[in-house]
């Protein structure tokens, strides 16, 4: 059906911009290091930008969460850009001013950014409390556009493809929402396989400042436990109907019963029928695994799958999430962080179900103590199993070890997991709120970096000294009949010593944050790759034969004939 | 006023107040409520045999034979009382919450008898070991439970007792591991104990050595064979083991036994599936979904009753 795929010189681009990157971060770097680590580069840019939740002695529900990140390359220069969401003025619920500001980064290229947020239009002074992005080409004219959760008003940014965005929101009909929905994080994917991006969005409870419950103890106030004031509402799909039209079709995809207190979002075809499937983690109510059932509709089978509780049945404060292959076996598997005292949850796809792993993973011993928010899978050190980074901070300033640091977990074999944050850095190690992070290749030296915020602090920008030898790939796929983006392209590498590897193609990370969307591949010391697969969102195979490794590959999706 | 709360319990009670037996039950409730307990204890005794009363005149005269009989100190006679009530009232939240202060106090009298009669005891310093368990200082009690051993290194369940405890600790590189040798120093001296057999076989579990796990968890069923979580954790393990048709029986057991535990009906549910039992799965699932939603639905209502929670006025 389809024709047999040639790599012709302009689909095969090997990343120039690479070797300029390893030069920049270079001197950085510790010859002497075991693993590689991190460097907060933020500093070297004159950034106005902090996290800024508003924090006071009064205290509001909405508060904890502050922080989303993208990382997208806005312009199409090569280079990953940055866009960070902010709060607002309580109980205005207003962008009062510059603090509030959204932020949009321009990678230059030279270890700096440029906040080009006023020439984008993305200041956002006309929205209110931003919470997550979703970052993706919603129209497929080959420009990443943005879309914005809010405690309010959602917004829709359209990309113009000159440096510019356009707030389109009333036009395009995904705006529509309940009256006080909390929407915290969101997620582009083609539900319905037709090559246009649909959008899911997770809300979290009914809430406005007016409504807004104060808890205290002596006098002294602190956020308010969930369970006892607020209810879970319904998660939203908006179907792509093209011509920057969109659908609200929570009711009659079957979203509208599978109600929750939204966190993370993570897309996946969890069941390898050829269609996307939602993982959503809810706070202190059972997660959601909506199955596609092809038809345009959804069921939560979260509980007989089994990744709605954990292994006692109880559901716990799931936070951010991220689904991937962790074990390399062909089968997309799901990670929620939660709160100090809880376990996080690994579950592991056994292709009819999902097997609580957090144990045999070791997390029952390593995440007790600490509180996370935004997650994901980053192969930190190309040796081709994805290691899980987490970005910690309590809930509230109460508790004496409420500031916490970074975690990173490294994957042994695919089978457990061993905690190796003492030498991330001193970057890595900074105590503090954290709340979003995303993961991307911001220097293109093959090495995976991350972008973290913090409450009432400005970002890091954590580049990986890419120093240990090991060897790599990134994909940058091209949908034609697909959406552009491909998000939902599987992609498995078998190398030239025939290790297997899987990865798919999916931005939506953590909490409130979404990723580069380049595939990544760590190869360890393999320089070899004997073939690669890619499945088409809309069918399509490709296979691609005898390739070298370090480089940036662009793979176009074949046309069906 | 006496005569108003003795009028109301006979209406109450259902009885006439002119039969003799209401009567006398009456006069018992009344005078214990007057605290005339040495009087009262015969007519409420009295009460509880006579089978012409009702079974909620029974209920008043037990509850007011359970605080005389505490006050008068006479320990079987409110174990009796206790007993009647369990009996009737099995799930009535008034009997249970007299339950846990009944027992309560008695733990407390008891053990300020032990600690005055035989103060050297090494049943003083387990005694000493248990409350700080009680208090959830963990640390303490192993510490406790470390000085009993040495005084009485073959004392059979304090090893187990200190593996439950390192178990309950936030987990460490090395707890598992130090949890598992006194499980296993436990069965060196008690090698009846199920429960050391079922820690094992947990503790392999977890750490994914599935044989092992299964080998325990045998041992567990073949000491006690009504083990709901042994059975549980023998199927669960076969199930992981990729052994579907074997991990079917114990799971049946571990669901008859524990028929609220969710986790076993997914772990059954799923067994089904496996082997095409679509219906028994359905059947399993739902049952999964209702007792994981009554668990959470209670620890909702828990934190909402008794979170402490102080609101703010708006």
């Amino acid at each position: 059906m389809y024709p047999e795929p040639k790599l012709s010189s302009s689909r095969l681009l090997v990343a120039a911009a690479g070797v300029a990157g390893v030069l920049w971060f270079g001197a950085l770097a510790s010859p002497q290091a075991k693993r590689p680590h991190f460097t907060d580069i933020a500093p070297r840019s004159k950034l106005s930008y902090i996290s800024n939740n508003d924090l006071s002695p009064r205290k509001y529900f909405i508060q904890p969460m502050c922080g989303g990140i993208a990382i997208l390359d806005f312009d199409n220069d090569g280079k990953m850009d940055i866009f960070f969401t902010n709060g607002a003025k309580l109980p205005e619920l207003k962008k009062t001013g510059p603090s509030f500001y959204n932020c949009l980064l321009h990678n230059r290229g030279d270890g700096t950014f440029e906040d080009v947020t006023k020439k984008a239009g993305l200041l956002g002074e006309e929205l209110d409390y931003n919470l997550g992005v979703a970052a993706g080409d919603y129209d497929n004219d080959g420009y990443t556009d943005l879309f914005i959760c809010s405690a309010g008003r959602n917004a829709l940014y359209h990309n113009n493809g000159n440096g510019t965005f356009t707030d389109v929101t009333r036009q395009s009909g995904i705006g529509g929402k309940p009256a006080g929905t909390m929407s915290v994080g969101a997620a582009w994917f083609d539900y319905d396989n037709d090559g246009l991006l649909d959008l899911v969005v997770s809300n979290y409870t009914l809430w406005t400042p007016g409504t807004d419950k104060r808890c205290a103890a002596a006098g002294v106030e602190y956020y308010c436990d969930p369970r006892l004031f607020y209810e879970p509402v319904p998660h939203r799909l908006y179907h792509n109907l093209g011509h920057g039209k969109f659908e609200d079709v929570t009711e009659k995809s079957g979203f509208s019963r599978a109600p929750g207190k939204g966190m993370g979002i993570s897309i996946a075809d969890f069941k390898d029928d050829g269609w996307q499937d939602v993982f959503i983690a809810n706070d202190t109510e059972a997660n959601s695994l909506l199955i596609n059932k092809g038809d345009g509709t959804f069921e939560d089978q979260g509980l007989s799958l089994g990744v709605a509780y954990d292994d006692s049945a109880k559901a716990v404060s799931s936070m951010g999430s991220d689904a991937k292959d962790y074990d390399n076996d062909g089968r997309v598997d799901i990670f929620y962080n939660n709160l100090m005292g809880q376990i996080w949850g690994l579950f592991q796809n056994l292709g009819d179900s999902f097997r609580y792993v957090s144990p045999q993973a070791k997390f029952n011993q390593l995440s007790g103590a600490y509180s996370g928010w935004s997650n994901g899978f980053i192969d930190y050190d190309n040796d081709g199993w994805k290691d899980l980074y987490s970005a910690n901070g309590d809930v509230d300033n109460i508790k004496p070890n409420a500031r916490q640091h970074d975690t990173m977990f490294e994957n042994l074999g695919g089978k457990t997991f061993q905690d190796v944050s003492a030498e991330m850095g001193r970057d890595f190690l900074h105590v503090g709120y954290q709340r979003g992070s995303a993961i991307g290749d911001l220097n293109n030296d093959g090495f995976e970096d991350l972008v973290v915020t913090s409450l009432m602090e400005p970002p890091r920008i954590l580049i990986n000294s890419a120093d240990n030898g090991n060897h790599w790939l990134v994909l940058e796929l091209v949908g034609r009949y697909s959406n552009r983006d491909a998000i939902g392209a599987k992609v498995k590498l078998t190398t030239g010593t025939g290790r297997v590897l899987y990865n798919h193609v999916s931005v939506s990370v953590g909490f409130m944050s979404s990723s580069d969307k380049r595939v990544h591949f760590g190869l360890g010391s393999e320089r070899q790759i004997r073939s690669i697969e890619i499945r088409w969102p809309r069918g399509a195979v490709q296979q691609l034969t005898s390739l070298t490794a370090d480089r940036f590959l662009k793979v176009e999706e074949p046309l069906p004939q | 006023m006496h005569r108003t709360a003795a009028f109301v319990f006979l209406v109450c009670a259902g009885l006439r107040a002119d039969a003799p037996q209401a009567a006398a039950v009456a006069r018992g409730v009344e005078l214990a409520l007057q605290g005339h307990c040495a009087e009262a204890m015969p007519l409420l005794d009295q009460a509880m045999r006579d089978a012409g009363n009702s079974v909620d005149a029974k209920r008043k005269a037990a509850f007011a034979g359970v605080r005389c009989s505490m006050t008068l100190n006479k320990q079987s006679d409110a174990m009796s009382f206790i007993a009647w009530l369990q009996e009737a009232y099995p799930k009535d939240p008034e009997v249970l919450f007299l339950a846990v202060h009944v027992f309560s106090d008695l733990s407390l009298r008891n053990s300020q008898e032990l600690l005055d009669t035989a103060p050297d005891s090494p049943l003083v310093i387990q005694l000493n070991a248990e409350n700080f368990e009680k208090q959830g200082d963990l640390a303490k009690a192993i510490a406790e439970y470390r000085i009993l051993l040495q005084r009485q290194p073959d004392k059979p369940g304090i090893h187990f007792r200190i593996g439950g405890l390192i178990m309950d600790q936030p987990a460490t590189a090395t707890s598992s591991e130090e949890a598992r040798k006194e499980f296993e120093q436990e069965l060196k001296l008690n090698p009846q104990n199920a429960a050391a057999e079922y820690y094992l076989g947990e503790l392999a579990r977890h750490g994914d050595k599935l044989p092992e796990a299964i080998k325990h968890f045998s041992s567990a069923i073949a000491l006690y064979p009504e083990f709901a979580e042994a059975h549980a954790g023998l199927g669960r393990s076969l199930l992981d083991s990729g052994k579907t048709a074997d991990s079917v029986t114990p799971l049946e057991t571990a669901a008859k036994l524990a028929p609220e535990n969710p986790a076993v009906h997914f772990a059954l549910a799923t067994a089904y599936q496996r082997l095409g039992r679509k219906q028994d799965a359905a059947r399993e699932f739902a049952l999964q979904k209702r007792t994981a939603e009554k668990i959470n639905r209670n620890t909702k209502t828990l934190h909402k009753n008794v979170s402490g929670a102080e609101t703010v006025k708006q």
